[in-house]
């Protein structure tokens, strides 16, 4: 009896211990946790996406269509960290990095590239009160920049969750895309943005907008549907 | 028995024939004078004379009477097509007490109805009423027989004589003994019951009691109580769900330009997606379910085309945007306009999930340091009232703007203006012409 009632302390205080953690130290909390998900089978993106809003863990991505067609993620327990080791270990050119609590997903031949926009330092950008004009701001800048060019025309599409997502006053000098992203996903980890680009070499204005028209962004505290028109993946 | 019977029925047509009988019940040889009449008297056949020994009997099949078109004993026949008539059978050999007795089967080759008569006797017929019976699954109904007198034509319920009804598909429609019934699956099914029937005498010798056997179909059919969500969007899928009776194993028709595949279904519920063509026209389609043959009522589909984008919101031009160019700050405008779907009725189309699309042709632009044309969106999928999910929002931030002035409102001026066309699910929706200005955004139209 005084066994049983051991280990139900133990496991008690392991999830106690658990709960602290998630409490404590936010930034940890979904990619350490481990709880049981459904399989998946879809195409990168998706499972990405999937393991965002599954481990509520903010993604930062930047991958090239030219990847695998399908992951595949049995159904298990797992950590978000573990899924993304398995789905990196899936994938030829991609790996993935923790920067304070936000998974950095990338290709690595595309990271390096010129014709990656994320590569692209704008002069001077100050970060907007929410994710939503975020979204809106900082890619016409980098459209604009990728281009040479320092002004911005819009027609975009506010998200209404993203922007109640607040952002902290913040400026960036010389600072790349990829840069300031990844700053704002530590500032605020409740959001995720995935990039498709359409090769891990992009040139060009039209591998420019391809890239531009697949940029997903994901709030983790959503309750509207992200981006879906068609999917991200496909090839051109 | 007697010496003469007069005036009895007879029927012959394609689902009717009548069968005569006559017979010596006496204990000697009576001879027998046989005719039949039709055309109110005007036709007639006369039988040879027969002499019928104690105890025999003949049977006359009328219908071979009429076809074969054998002559009688006077030379004539009965014209083809005569189709009902009376007929007279004489004992010749004993007028004032005759020994032959007399009988009669009407047959009903459709439905099995059978009516008998003798020869002081009126044949009556017995049917089911509402044959064949019309039912939807969960109706309930109380059959019942009605009798014709052949002799005078009327008709009377004699639902309270029947008994021992049955179902031949018990699946299709339960009735218990005494023919109430329930509808319990799609389909068709035969109901009978059994019935004594007393003919009425013309005399005083009380007429036989025949037993018969008065069946009628029922038709089953299943029914569509809702379909949801009503109403589906040119050039993609909708999954509905449809609810009712007697639906498993159905099939679904849902009217053209909608081909229907069915995932699952149940008595009471069909999961299936509706794959609407592009070239499906606008408007309302008649939805069915058909279970083994029976066809359900009817419910409304209305099928959408997606053919203009109506402003639900505008903000028109407002002066909120913060625009930092080559280190230098203004006061930017932004114009946030909302729209939705429209079909070919301009009704909204509530639909979520059509695939909203824009893309940009450049046109003139002095707005220095700005690429022509606004950065390529994401496709966006309509919400539940076919409505973008958010607005359209429109900024420029152009160095041409610049300097500000005290008020950080811009001082110079530039235009850069675009044709924005809209698609939903691939149709062209809207096409508008965008004029970007430093201090305002022109969209026509409006």
């Amino acid at each position: 009896m005084s066994k049983v009632i051991n280990k139900t302390l133990i496991l008690f205080a392991i999830s106690l211990s658990v709960i602290q953690a998630r409490a404590a130290d936010p930034e940890k909390r979904a990619l350490t946790a481990v709880h049981h998900h459904r399989s998946l089978r879809a195409d990168l993106p998706n499972a990405l996406a999937f393991i965002s809003t599954e481990f509520q863990v903010p993604i930062i991505a930047e991958i090239a269509i030219d990847g695998p067609n399908e992951i595949v993620i049995p159904e298990g327990s797992d950590s978000a960290a573990r899924l993304l080791d398995l789905i990196i270990s899936q994938t030829k050119y991609n790996s993935w990095e923790e920067l304070g609590g936000v998974a950095h997903v990338y290709n690595k031949e595309l990271q390096r590239s010129t014709g990656n926009f994320l590569n692209t330092k704008l002069k001077s950008f100050k970060l907007p009160n929410n994710v939503s004009d975020l979204k809106i701001g900082l890619r016409a800048q980098l459209y604009s920049a990728a281009q040479g060019l320092s002004g911005t025309v819009i027609s975009d599409f506010p998200s209404r969750e993203l922007s109640k997502e607040r952002l902290p006053s913040k400026s960036f000098r010389n600072a790349t895309g990829r840069d300031i992203l990844i700053a704002a996903a530590k500032l605020s980890p409740n959001f995720t943005s995935i990039i498709v680009f359409p090769r891990k070499n992009p040139k060009g204005k039209d591998d420019l907008d391809y890239a531009m028209g697949h940029w997903n962004w994901i709030s983790l505290n959503r309750t509207e549907q992200p981006p879906a028109g068609g999917p991200p993946y496909q090839s051109r | 028995m007697g010496p003469m019977w007069k005036g009895g029925m007879w029927k012959v047509d394609t689902t009717h024939n009548s069968l005569i009988t006559a017979g010596n019940g006496g204990g000697t040889a009576a001879t027998v004078a046989f005719s039949l009449f039709a055309a109110d008297g005007k036709s007639r056949y006369d039988f040879p004379d027969r002499t019928l020994q104690a105890g025999e009997q003949i049977w006359v099949d009328v219908a071979k009477v009429i076809q074969s078109q054998l002559p009688d004993k006077n030379g004539k026949t009965l014209p083809l097509g005569t189709a009902a008539g009376s007929y007279q059978i004489q004992d010749l050999d004993h007028p004032l007490i005759g020994y032959i007795f007399e009988g009669k089967l009407v047959l009903d080759k459709t439905y099995g109805h059978v009516g008998y008569g003798c020869a002081r006797c009126c044949a009556k017929s017995v049917a089911q009423y509402d044959d064949p019976l019309g039912l939807f699954v969960g109706d309930g109904s109380a059959q019942w027989v009605a009798a014709t007198d052949d002799c005078t034509g009327g008709s009377q319920d004699v639902t309270k004589y029947s008994y021992g009804w049955y179902s031949s598909n018990t699946s299709v429609v339960e009735v218990d003994y005494n023919g109430a019934s329930t509808a319990m699956g799609a389909g068709t099914a035969e109901i009978d019951a059994f019935i004594d029937v007393v003919s009425d005498t013309m005399y005083a010798d009380p007429c036989p009691t025949a037993t018969m056997m008065p069946s009628a179909y029922v038709n089953v059919s299943p029914t569509i109580t809702s379909i949801s969500p009503a109403h589906g969007v040119s050039a993609a899928n909708t999954q509905v769900t449809i609810t009712g009776t007697g639906l498993a194993g159905a099939t679904v028709q849902a009217g053209p330009g909608i081909s229907v595949s069915i995932s699952s279904s149940s008595s009471t519920q069909i999961q299936a997606t509706f794959a609407i063509a592009s070239n499906a026209t606008n408007g309302q389609r008649q939805v069915t379910a058909t279970n083994n043959g029976a066809i359900s009522n009817a419910v409304n589909f209305l099928v959408q085309v997606p053919t203009s984008l109506d402003v639900v919101s505008d903000t028109g031009s407002v002066q909120d945007v913060s625009c930092t160019v080559s280190g230098s700050t203004y006061n930017g405008v932004r114009r946030d306009i909302l729209y939705r779907v429209m079909d070919a009725n301009v009704q909204p189309i509530l639909t979520s999930g059509m695939s909203l699309t824009e893309s940009f042709q450049a046109g003139t632009n002095s707005c220095t340091g700005t690429p022509n044309t606004p950065t390529p969106t994401v496709n966006a999928p309509s919400d539940s009232l076919g409505q973008f999910p958010n607005v359209d929002r429109l900024a420029i931030c152009s160095v041409a703007c610049l300097p500000a002035n005290s008020s950080g409102n811009p001082t110079g001026s530039c235009t850069l203006s675009v044709t924005q066309t809209w698609t939903a699910n691939g149709f062209t929706v809207r096409t508008n012409q965008i004029a970007y200005h430093c201090s305002s955004v022109a969209v026509t139209p409006q």
